[in-house]
């Protein structure tokens, strides 16, 4: 599933629309809502996998998202980045209350494209995706974090900054820094 | 090391099984709660009367402080004038200047007839004519400048032995 949102200016202008009528009364927030929870509904699910949990944080996300509307500018994202935005917070604060265990969604295209930046991309064989795998666990929730948005969820470093609330060019070092030391951890792995 | 459920290639959710916790009256519903919740626990200092009623105090106390002040100020300055004009003497004046022929006839005051006076003369800066022609003016023991006060002229009241008031008259015995 694809959870970047490319809108032409008309699409931008008429949601920009419709969330300036929002902010005045919230009943006029339904054609969002109808329009996104489906998107951040399974953009949650992908880090939890429970259903009845993904159906409480995403009701948390709109709420959040219908009480903060006052406050929404549009800084040339689409409205979608910002229910991430507030969709990663959320999540971010369930597991630091809850010793839930975090799940990771993989799929054959996002393993691909870190293999590529990982340069292992000539050796396809199962034993190396397993140490992939396995060096997962040595990284922490937001090394994670940044490796599912730019690789598994094809994110540019603009949005992946705008998401995390950094910079990109703060987003592109941390991201390299992660894949270094996936390296480093794979190498180890390798040794023994 | 941090313990992750690593889904591959996992069948997501159907769509009916999504829409089915969608709902947005309970979310309508929800935010109600929330919003009464917020205007209810809205802490007294964001109160917007509050702050205004604070504003209007605080101008009243200092415009009262700033009046206060000003009066203090101006007696201090009344008082100051008073001292210089106590450190410095005044010039004595020559009696020529000030007083012109000034006889003892019109300095003393006739006890029998009050006439009106103009002024009021200082028994320290009355001038004694010395019968030689040589006038000697009294020390001024005071060095403010004499001030001419205006006196009502007294009415006189001439009150003839016979005219007695009637009540005299009726306890007359004589």
């Amino acid at each position: 599933m694809a959870f970047t949102t490319h809108q032409t200016k008309e699409e931008i202008e008429q949601e920009l629309l419709i969330i300036e009528r929002a902010k005045k009364n919230p009943e006029r927030f339904a054609p969002l809502y109808d329009k996104y929870y489906k998107l951040i509904f399974f953009f949650i699910h992908r880090r939890t996998d429970e259903e009845e949990l993904t159906a409480d944080l995403t009701s948390q996300v709109f709420l959040k998202a219908i009480v903060n509307l006052p406050g929404y500018q549009f800084k040339g994202f689409p409205f979608s980045a910002w229910l991430f935005r507030i969709a990663i917070n959320e999540i971010n604060q369930f597991f630091r209350n809850k010793k839930n265990t975090r799940a990771i969604s993989l799929e054959d295209d996002g393993v691909g494209r870190l293999r590529e930046e990982l340069d292992e991309s000539s050796q396809h064989d199962e034993e190396q995706e397993r140490l992939l795998m396995e060096s997962f666990t040595y990284l922490e929730q937001d090394e994670v974090q940044l490796l599912e948005l730019r690789f598994f969820e094809d994110r540019a470093f603009k949005e992946v900054g705008y998401l995390l609330g950094i910079t990109e060019n703060n987003a592109k070092v941390r991201t390299y820094r992660v894949l270094d030391k996936v390296k480093r951890i794979m190498k180890e792995q390798r040794r023994k | 090391m941090n313990n992750y459920k690593i889904n591959k290639n996992k069948s997501s959710l159907s769509t009916e099984q999504v829409l089915k916790h969608k709902d947005f009256n309970k979310l309508l519903h929800e935010y109600k709660g929330v919003y009464n919740y917020k205007t209810a626990t809205k802490p007294f200092y964001k109160n917007i009367k509050f702050l205004g009623i604070i504003v209007l105090v605080c101008t009243v106390a200092l415009v009262v402080m700033v009046v206060d002040k000003e009066e203090d100020e101006q007696p201090k300055e009344v008082k100051k004038k008073e001292e210089v004009i106590k450190q410095v003497p005044l010039p004595i004046t020559p009696a020529s200047d000030t007083v012109t022929q000034i006889t003892t006839e019109t300095a003393t005051i006739s006890k029998k007839k009050e006439q009106p006076k103009k002024s009021v003369v200082k028994k320290d800066n009355i001038i004694v004519e010395d019968p030689s022609g040589i006038v000697v003016p009294d020390e001024p023991k005071n060095t403010m400048p004499v001030q001419e006060t205006k006196e009502k002229p007294k009415r006189e009241v001439e009150i003839k032995n016979n005219d007695k008031p009637f009540y005299k008259k009726s306890l007359d015995l004589e």
